[in-house]
């Protein structure tokens, strides 16, 4: 008994065992595993769906609006063709049918009511940005940290320690939205991560 | 008091209760009855107000708190949707709440942390009277939740409205206080209107009680004068207590008038067997006196005589042989005034000339006799009492009246037979007199000195409803008799 114990003490007694012990932690911490491609395919559809659910939270000025709601989307292609369907579902936004443009590289941004930029785009993000500056665009961004950048609304993937539940969120900034002359209902706010 | 406690017994029943403990009983069970249903149905009613309008409030609670976890649900979201769910703590009553997204799976859920689960009591109130709808304390809300014109999940709110039960509680506890109020109300306001109401019924049955003892029916109950069924007996016995009263006074005239009538039939029994005797001793001294004088003289002139043929024997037996003719016409008018065959043969409006004649060649007084040709058949019994008051009247005239001259007058008038007997004499010593009904008997007698006879004639006429009046003239007197035309069909039975 003796033995055995002194075996123990010895062992924690040892720096370089636990600063291997801490080092595992962290990464457990930290670590969020890659969505599959299935994944993937549904995180998309997920997207396409609250782009079009964010349109009932949200008011445009009436005088932006034409005979069509215009969704143009840059630098993602799956996120175009999740968004295609609700233009063959005929779905319509503000009493206005649903348009969906994809944005070419390179391309000004044309008339339109939502700016997605997608990863594809995120080189190009300043310029978009300033493209639709002060216009009544709501601008849709996916990846980290693009509310703090001027992106009205960012998707982000929350998910638990171990990876399952892995649910799509948002992050919004209010100013940007104000900015852009975009009211923003209270229950959209309730669910979502606000950046000042 | 005393009355009251004896009025009170007749009524007690065979249970033992008067009518006024009945009465009691009856107005606080009627009371308690009215007083506990009324409670009951509205603390019912209460109940299901209280009850509708928490399980509205529910409900209301269901349909706002689901609309707010819209948002929760289309960006799902179950962590904003339990914040939502959790802000039910504040409403005490809401136990649990489930949201559930459109595949019926639970999005979010909560419950109240400090009553987890039912207590024993109130398990044993949901399997008792918890069953009944207006007593169900659990009450379960759902709520459809809509986004774009589609159904994306529901809302159930579990709630308990523990507050009823303390509401009903409450209610029982106010219902047995006003019970007791109530009851000592009613019973004091039932002791003094039981009163009211049984004292009449009470004086009725002393007054019935009193009359049976005592038959005295003069005695009456007081009218309340309160109207409905009480006054309505009292005056009905008040009623039927005047009829019998009525027919006991009849009874004691009719049987006042028979015993007078029996007492008047006794005496007239005995006046008939002293008339008897009279009449004997009448006879007697009439025969002894005339008739028996001469046949005894007649004998002995007769015995004298002899059967010799000298004169004297001759004379003697020719006074003889006229004695005893004297005595034989003496005879004859002895029978004659017994009872005269004209009587008989001719009635009395012949009877009453005869007698006239009879007395005046008797007597010597000058008699005028008038018969009514118009006067009604006279029957045969009539005709005799009549004779014989009529004769009474000239033998009181003969006897006393030392008159010259008299008369006899027979006739109607005014529906009434008339007789008439009148002289010129010396008539009553008295003062005049307008009629002899209003002196007595026994005076009449004596002023007309004639012993039994008037006396005779006016109970014989008594029977028949006549009267006999005496009238004083100057000179002299008038005897009247008056019979209703009729008279004789009752004496004739």
């Amino acid at each position: 008994m003796l033995r055995i114990s002194s075996i123990l003490a010895a062992i924690l007694r040892s720096r370089r065992l636990w600063r291997a012990l801490c080092v595992i932690l962290a990464l457990v911490a930290v670590w969020v595993p890659a969505p599959s491609r299935a994944d993937e395919a549904l995180i998309t559809t997920l997207k396409a769906a609250y782009l079009y659910n964010f349109t009932k939270f949200i008011d445009w000025p009436p005088e932006s609006l034409g005979k069509r709601f215009v969704i143009a989307v840059a630098g993602d292609e799956a996120l175009t063709v999740a968004l295609r369907t609700l233009e063959r579902q005929r779905k319509q936004v503000k009493d206005l049918p649903i348009e969906i443009r994809a944005l070419e590289d390179k391309a000004k941004p044309m008339a339109c009511q939502i700016l997605v930029i997608g990863r594809g785009a995120q080189g190009r993000l300043d310029q978009l940005l300033q493209f639709t500056a002060g216009e009544p665009v709501l601008t849709v961004g996916d990846a980290p940290g693009l509310t703090s950048r001027g992106v009205a609304i960012n998707f982000t993937l929350r998910g638990d320690i171990l990876g399952e539940g892995q649910r799509l969120r948002f992050q919004i900034n209010p100013s940007v939205l104000k900015g852009r002359g975009l009211k923003v209902s209270a229950e959209l706010y309730d669910v979502a991560e606000i950046i000042p | 008091m005393r009355a009251a406690t004896d009025a009170e017994r007749p009524n007690r029943t065979a249970r033992g209760r008067s009518i006024r403990t009945r009465l009691l009983l009856a107005l606080l069970l009627i009371s308690l009855l009215t007083l506990g249903l009324t409670t009951l149905l509205s603390s019912l009613m209460d109940l299901k107000i209280y009850r509708d309008n928490n399980v509205r409030d529910i409900q209301v609670l269901a349909g706002v708190v689901g609309d707010n976890c819209i948002s929760a649900l289309v960006f799902d979201s179950p962590e904003t949707a339990s914040r939502h769910l959790a802000t039910l703590e504040r409403e005490y009553q809401v136990r649990s709440a489930i949201l559930y997204d459109d595949s019926g799976a639970v999005f979010a859920r909560w419950q109240r942390a400090d009553h987890p689960l039912a207590s024993a009591a109130d398990q044993r109130w949901d399997r008792t009277l918890g069953q009944i709808g207006v007593l169900q304390t659990r009450v379960t809300a759902t709520h459809p939740i809509q986004f774009d014109g589609q159904a994306i999940g529901h809302i159930v709110l579990h709630a308990r409205l523990d507050e009823m039960m303390s509401e009903l509680r409450l209610n029982a506890l106010l219902g047995l206080a006003i019970g007791l109020v109530t009851f000592a109300v009613a019973l004091i306001v039932a002791l003094r209107l039981q009163r009211r109401i049984a004292q009449p019924i009470l004086e009725l049955a002393a007054t019935s009680r009193t009359i049976s003892q005592q038959q005295d029916f003069s005695a009456r109950v007081k009218d309340p004068n309160a109207g409905g069924e009480i006054s309505t007996l009292v005056q009905d016995f008040n009623a039927m207590l005047n009829a019998i009263e009525q027919r006991e006074t009849s009874l004691q005239r009719q049987s006042e008038a028979l015993r007078q009538v029996n007492a008047k039939l006794r005496r007239l029994a005995v006046d008939v067997s002293v008339l008897e005797q009279t009449e004997r001793a009448r006879l007697a001294t009439e025969l002894h006196d005339s008739p028996m004088q001469k046949l005894a003289l007649a004998q002995m002139q007769i015995a004298a005589a002899g059967s010799e043929t000298d004169d004297e024997s001759t004379q003697l037996r020719n006074t003889g042989l006229e004695l005893l003719r004297e005595a034989i016409a003496e005879l004859r008018t002895l029978q004659f005034d017994l009872s005269p065959p004209v009587l008989a043969q001719r009635g009395l409006p012949g009877a009453l000339p005869w007698l006239a004649e009879s007395t005046q060649s008797q007597w010597g007084i000058e008699m005028h006799c008038e018969i009514d040709s118009t006067l009604p058949e006279l029957s045969q019994e009539l005709s005799v009492i009549l004779y014989q008051c009529t004769r009474e009247l000239v033998y009181n005239m003969v006897k006393h009246a030392r008159a010259r001259r008299g008369a006899i007058r027979l006739g109607c008038h005014e529906g009434m037979l008339l007789l008439e007997v009148e002289d010129d004499g010396i008539g009553l010593a008295r003062a005049p007199m307008a009629d002899a009904e209003s002196m007595p008997v026994t005076a009449l007698q004596s002023e007309a000195g004639s012993g039994f006879g008037l006396y005779r004639v006016r109970e014989r006429l008594a029977l028949l409803q006549g009267s006999l009046s005496v009238q004083v003239l100057t000179p002299g007197a008038r005897f009247s008799i008056r019979l209703p035309v009729g008279c004789d069909n009752g004496y004739s039975e």
